[in-house]
């Protein structure tokens, strides 16, 4: 993020990723994923009666370098090192274990946590989009059958580039984004009249979205 | 509004019989090692809380904050041209679960007060602990609306520019905070938070909320590496280091049992404001029901960021007994255990 904030590594996979097809940044994405192969966010031991009830134990990726593993920076590594042909990579296998470990029990993924002192906690649809995206093919179907009811219903709710960003990419890696997508996008970029301008961020993944109808690991631009 | 008598002022001319005997007593705490002057004076740090009595959201909330302001001595001549930056409690959303975070309409009432005050401009701004969609969370909040209506601009803090200083609370081992650059620009930050339980820290009140001033991309959702530099000394950390400068808590509607998301509405039709945050939250936990000395990070802050002590704390308005109502503490959370007020 900046040079005094070496810890926050997270926008490397995402680095990587924009760096596929690419070959001038050869280099730099080699070096990029051999940095995501080496890193892991901390992880322990579970502990029998723990408040959370998530396996802690799973290596995964984390925002900021020396915190626990979370969905979406564990998501976009998965994609990262996907997209350059480490499907089978022991790290993608652990964060497949971490994702469906973190899947909430009715269904969907927040930020990472379960269940707390045994409450099951909220689902949001940005992180959920983000872990059906990286986990598109490596699991059955029927494993994350309630995460896609979910998400397909969130998909025609929400209208915010991030939200609406990664539900259809994770609705269109398993092949099951609404037919009205393009319009849920036009909706969601025409509410820059009310907000305003979007961020370029935000604005780029809505758009991904509508180039890559079938995920970002088969984007056609 | 009435105001609270049974205020210990520090100035005595002669003891009575009593304070004859707490004095005595005094020397024998002192004899165990514990220091008799907090013991017996309470803290050192003295402030004043306001407590309003709100039945709803319905009210003239602004009218109430104003008539807050002049009790505890805010004047438009401290207000006036200043640049105010509100800080609400926005966490994350859920169908039917708007007492997560503060409701839109105490911030629009926060903001009209500020302004007829005279300050030159108002604005609102989150970094939202769970959600990376901000703006998500600000629409379903109910936030957009009020806030586009009223032509007031809101800032996601989770992706922001950052401005790095000096731990100055220096009780984790983190040796610097990056906060948003924005504050650079603005004269006054007002925490305006949510009274909520805990189940991690007790109760979440003024001084947790600004764990949501920390910009997601260098902390993280959640903001874990404050987790891992232990909560409750972020939360000191925090405060040290930022120094805000007034706390609205909306205790309307606030939530009781396992907070601060999954916990279940708990109606105290209370707003409590106030110069001294660690104040605002021993006050909002007395009249929770909570023991502020038995909260760790207050008990903590006592006597340095501020006063919890009952005897240190001038109330205003409403008295604390006329408006407590115990929220639910579950036994199975350890930071809920023991900490009832008698």
């Amino acid at each position: 993020m900046a040079t005094d904030h070496t810890d926050a590594y997270w926008p490397t996979a995402i680095s990587v990723l924009a760096w596929c097809g690419s070959p001038g940044h050869d280099g730099s994405r080699g070096r990029g994923l051999k940095f995501l192969l080496d890193i892991t966010g901390r992880h322990w031991k579970k502990e029998v009666g723990a408040p959370v009830a998530h396996d802690t134990s799973i290596p995964g990726w984390s925002w900021i370098a020396d915190t626990h593993s979370w969905v979406e920076p564990t998501a976009l590594a998965m994609c990262a090192l996907r997209a350059n042909g480490l499907v089978q990579h022991s790290r993608v296998l652990d964060g497949v274990r971490l994702l469906m470990d973190r899947q909430l029990p009715h269904g969907g993924w927040n930020y990472g946590n379960t269940r707390v002192f045994g409450s099951e906690l909220h689902r949001a649809p940005e992180s959920t989009g983000a872990a059906l995206q990286a986990l598109a093919g490596l699991v059955p179907s029927a494993e994350i059958r309630k995460s896609i009811d979910y998400l397909k219903t969130e998909a025609r709710r929400v209208r915010t580039p991030i939200a609406l960003g990664w539900s259809l990419l994770g609705l269109g890696a398993w092949g099951e984004a609404p037919k009205e997508a393009p319009d849920l996008i036009l909706q969601t970029v025409e509410r820059q009249q009310r907000y305003g301008a979007y961020d370029t961020s935000s604005l780029a993944l809505v758009l991904l979205a509508s180039a890559a109808p079938n995920g970002i690991l088969e984007v056609r631009i | 509004m009435s105001t609270s008598q049974d205020v210990i002022t520090p100035e005595r001319r002669a003891w009575t019989r009593r304070e004859f005997l707490y004095a005595l007593a005094g020397g024998i705490v002192l004899a165990s090692g514990v220091s008799a002057g907090r013991w017996f004076f309470g803290s050192h740090l003295r402030s004043e809380t306001f407590v309003a009595k709100m039945n709803g959201y319905g009210g003239d909330l602004s009218g109430v904050m104003i008539n807050g302001f002049q009790e505890l001595g805010l004047s438009s001549s401290e207000i006036h041209g200043k640049r105010i930056l509100l800080k609400p409690n926005l966490v994350e959303t859920s169908q039917g679960a708007p007492h997560i975070n503060t409701h839109p309409l105490v911030l629009r009432g926060a903001i009209e007060a500020f302004l007829r005050l005279g300050a030159a401009t108002v604005m609102v701004a989150e970094g939202p602990g769970h959600r990376r969609d901000t703006l998500a969370v600000y629409e379903e909040s109910g936030l957009a609306d009020v806030l586009t209506e009223d032509h007031i601009q809101f800032h996601d803090l989770n992706y922001i520019t950052g401005h790095t200083i000096t731990n100055l609370g220096r009780q984790s081992t983190l040796r610097t905070l990056t906060f948003p650059a924005l504050f650079l620009e603005v004269d006054w930050i007002v925490s305006v938070a949510k009274m909520k339980t805990h189940h991690w820290a007790g109760a979440t009140l003024s001084m947790k909320n600004l764990f949501g001033v920390m910009p997601g991309i260098y902390y993280g959702w959640p903001k874990n590496v404050l987790h891992h530099a232990g909560i409750e000394n972020s939360i000191l950390d925090i405060n040290a280091t930022l120094k805000p400068h007034f706390a609205i808590v909306d205790g309307i509607i606030g939530m009781e049992g396992d907070g601060p998301i999954m916990g279940t509405p708990k109606k105290a039709g209370v707003l409590v404001m106030g110069r001294n945050l660690t104040a605002v939250d021993a006050t909002c936990c007395r009249i929770m029901g909570i023991d502020p000395s038995k909260v760790s990070y207050l008990a903590r802050a006592d006597d340095w960021l501020g006063p919890i002590d009952e005897r240190s704390i001038q109330q205003r308005g409403e008295t604390i007994a006329s408006v407590r109502t115990n929220f639910s503490l579950l036994e199975h959370i350890p930071a809920h255990q023991g900490v009832r007020l008698a």
